[in-house]
């Protein structure tokens, strides 16, 4: 176990390293800078030459990504260019945001995607099954700013239920007014829920068919221990992968709904990290979303364990 | 049966958990602080050090919490801010200021004559924006404390032009340069109580202002919003009381709502088509004359901006100015008179142009697509390339021969001296007049209206007769607000006048 932990984190560390440097690449190959994108008309040949030299932007590139790796070696990520202050400053609070508002949308949207899952599985076929597939479809197809308009137009503006813009107001914070999060989250909920129940109603459909599952029928079980004891267990485990890889995509998600509402979390740091070519903002983001990832990977890799006596890691 | 009813069960818990989540999350307080004005506006981050201001949202912030030392209105008179009065001497070469006497900054230090040389020394010292059209004084000296003197060694009848700007707002001479991207340090009607990048700046009125009884609201809250849609239905929703500055797509929802208005301001602001003068086929007059005939400046207005804004005449002084002058004018749309002059220049098959062009600010994309539907029935085949928007004005404005610009409202000496003289730094054109030159000179020792409308008016003459840009629109600056939001108006350099807005 200890090997197979070692081993896994020495390759999410490889992998990190990678992306790191492929960001690097990309805003390096990007058009514009950060002094041009901050300088826009006001850019003349002086002016981005003095903003390029207070930034150290005036040293070569791999000069710049060495310094700043090694910065982030030792735990320091280096400031913004754009805001001018440490990126540890920045992206705490923003995180937290974010945080708040993707467990919000899993904590609504995983209970009931596995249920409609579990339930329209158990009985492929039928119209309920047809509608919550249907269902299921529409929110894969739709895009979050689709999705997100469509809500903002139905429940604010329409109804007045709910505020149109998930800005924090002065004072107050997502826990203290968690109706910002209501439509962020439903958009989110939109895409996760569709994968999340097609994946258990596929894997409860093969449960279901197995001789196990079919002896515990017939030595007279009640279903619902059934349901319960011997499938949901084994439907659960590719399950547990989509919901782990989907919390990272979520993080991924966050940037388009984010910026619909308004709601000042990584996502809309990250759209605007790379408009501006912040890079050693973007860098950071980019890093944590990628860990995020790895990690939630791992997470799921371990939960397989538990839940299944048949893997075990040496 | 049991399986139905037991995951039915389930189920339905789990539905009334989440509805019952909601519920409580809707079910938030709406909390409306009277005498707060909150203002939706963009997002982007950006410094708060007056001289280096590049734009929304620190413009406004400098605005809200230090002073000028003399404000333009409005309706364009001049107010005393800082400066109590000031007067040139004869030939307008040196300008003396008196200062407001027992002024404090937000840290304490008592304002006076030392600040406002810090000010404009460090103005020049740091590059600004204002330093590439303010004249550089030959010296500035502090008279006694509450006195100071601008010199220039030459006449400068335009010093207030600039003097009004919002990268003349005065700072403290005693505070570390350093700090001015982040924090506020002004003599303004408002302190900022809390910034937080990318979401919102708060600020509380300043109880010992020294502008009597202003500012009129108690608190005011900036709240920057990414997307157009998302500012446009705070406004409706009454979330936030103001939008700055309302983009020009939104306009009709915000007038058509019962709650909110919309006001359009008179702007100097335009969009233009630049022609490297220096290049064939720009190069030929007569050709540059086909394409200001073959410019259906209304189908513009019409198309790129929704009929908002005006109609622009090839020079960059809006009709209402009072040195515009009618006598010099762009013909009307003419197909036919375009196809005479190009036939004229050597071109009797009509003529190929190609035009660059970016989503890099105002409606440039829009104004490029109905020029060249409206030109070619001059014969005049306009090719379109769109570039990246990110580093437009660095590689393709003032590179490629053919451009779209826009440019930010100026008074009528700087509208023409940053683009029209030899050698401008921004002489996007590359145009060279010697008469131009020399007007402008003349200008600078004008202080009487009725030479500066004989000298302007000259000037207008030459270039709509020249061409070297074709300027068809002037651009609309508009606000949105909630009814019972009064007195705030845009300013003419794009400040909104925070001191007198009210809430009726």
């Amino acid at each position: 176990m200890l090997r197979f932990l070692i081993a896994r984190l020495s390759t999410i560390g490889v992998t990190l390293l990678v992306v790191s440097g492929a960001i690097f690449v990309v805003t390096e190959i990007l058009p514009g800078d950060v002094a041009q994108m901050m300088l826009k008309k006001e850019a003349t040949e002086e002016r981005l030459a003095a903003l390029r030299a207070e930034l150290n932007l005036d040293r070569p590139a791999h000069v710049r990504y060495l310094s700043w790796i090694g910065g982030v070696v030792r735990g320091d990520f280096g400031d913004s260019y754009v805001q001018k202050r440490p990126i540890s400053e920045i992206v705490p609070r923003r995180i937290a945001h974010s945080l708040v508002l993707a467990l919000f949308a899993l904590v609504l949207g995983v209970p009931v995607a596995v249920a409609a899952g579990v339930w329209a599985g158990v009985r492929p076929d039928t119209l309920w099954d047809r509608v919550v597939s249907t269902v299921g479809l529409v929110g894969i197809s739709l895009p979050e700013f689709v999705t997100g308009v469509m809500l903002m137009l139905v429940l604010a503006s329409t109804l007045h239920w709910l505020p149109p813009s998930s800005h924090i107001l002065a004072g107050t914070t997502p826990w203290t007014r968690p109706e910002i999060l209501v439509m962020p989250a439903l958009t989110l909920m939109g895409v996760l829920f569709a994968y999340i129940m097609r994946m258990t109603r596929a894997n409860v459909m093969e449960v279901m068919q197995t001789p196990y599952v079919r002896t515990a029928v017939l030595k007279g079980l009640p279903m619902r221990r059934v349901i319960l004891r011997h499938v949901l267990p084994n439907a659960m485990l590719p399950t547990i992968t989509i919901i782990a890889t989907n919390f990272g995509w979520m993080l991924g998600g966050l940037i388009i709904v984010e910026n619909v509402f308004s709601y000042p979390g990584l996502g809309q740091l990250l759209l605007r990290s790379i408009q501006t070519r912040d890079v050693p903002l973007l860098e950071a983001l980019s890093l944590l979303i990628a860990a995020t990832y790895a990690f939630s990977n791992l997470v799921a890799d371990l939960a397989y364990t538990a839940l299944n006596p048949r893997i075990r890691y040496a | 049966m049991r399986l139905m009813n037991g995951s039915a069960r389930l189920l339905m818990m789990i539905a009334l958990v989440a509805a019952m989540g909601m519920l409580i999350a809707a079910c938030g307080s709406d909390d409306e602080a009277s005498g707060t004005l909150r203002i939706g506006m963009v997002a982007d981050y950006d410094t708060l050090d007056p001289p280096k201001l590049l734009g929304l949202p620190g413009t406004i912030t400098v605005e809200a919490t230090y002073d000028v030392l003399v404000m333009r209105n409005p309706d364009l008179t001049l107010q005393p801010m800082l400066a109590t009065s000031w007067e040139p001497n004869a030939d307008a070469s040196e300008w003396t200021f008196k200062l407001r006497e027992g002024v404090k900054f937000a840290h304490g230090k008592e304002f006076t004559a030392e600040d406002v040389i810090f000010t404009f020394n460090r103005m020049f010292e740091v590059d600004s924006p204002l330093a590439s059209v303010m004249a550089k004084p030959t010296d500035i000296v502090a008279v006694d404390d509450y006195t100071v003197r601008f010199e220039f060694g030459t006449p400068n009848v335009v010093l207030l032009d600039s003097i009004v700007k919002y990268h003349a707002h005065i700072t403290p001479s005693d505070v570390d340069p350093a700090r001015f991207a982040l924090e506020t340090f002004g003599t303004g009607p408002f302190r900022m109580t809390e910034l937080v990048i990318g979401e919102r700046a708060v600020f509380e009125r300043n109880e010992d202002y020294w502008w009597e009884g202003h500012p009129l609201v108690d608190k005011m809250e900036y709240i920057f919003l990414t997307s157009p849609e998302a500012r446009a239905e705070a406004l409706k929703a009454g979330t936030i009381d103001v939008i700055f500055d309302l983009d020009i797509a939104s306009i009709q929802t915000i007038e058509d709502h019962p709650d909110t208005k919309v006001i359009v301001a008179p702007s100097g602001s335009y969009m233009n088509l630049a022609m490297d003068v220096r290049v064939a086929p720009f190069d030929n007059i007569l050709v540059r004359k086909a394409l200001q005939a073959a410019t259906d400046r209304e189908a513009i207005l019409q198309g790129a901006q929704f009929g908002r804004g005006g109609i622009a005449y090839d020079h960059p002084i809006t009709p209402s100015d009072p040195v515009f002058n009618d006598a010099c004018l762009p013909p009307d749309y003419d197909p036919e008179l375009a196809k005479r002059l190009l036939a004229e220049a050597g071109y009797p098959d009509g003529i190929d142009v190609t035009l660059y062009t970016a989503t890099a600010g105002a409606a440039m994309v829009e104004m490029a697509t109905v020029f060249k539907e409206r030109a070619a029935p001059a014969g005049i085949n306009v090719e379109i390339v769109v570039v990246t928007e990110e580093n437009y004005w660095a590689d393709t404005w003032m590179q490629k021969p053919f451009t779209t610009v826009w440019w930010g409202g100026r008074p009528p000496y700087e509208g023409i001296s940053v683009v029209y003289p030899t050698g401008a730094a921004w002489g996007e054109s590359f145009y060279s007049n010697a008469r131009v030159d020399e007007l402008l000179d003349i200008a600078l020792g004008q202080g009487e209206l009725a030479d500066q409308i004989e000298t302007f008016g000259e000037l207008q003459c030459i270039i709509v007769d020249e061409v070297p840009r074709i300027i068809p629109v002037f651009r609309p600056v508009s606000l949105g607000m909630r009814n019972n939001v009064q007195g705030m108006e845009p300013l003419w350099d794009g400040t909104m006048s925070v001191h007198r807005v009210y809430f009726e």
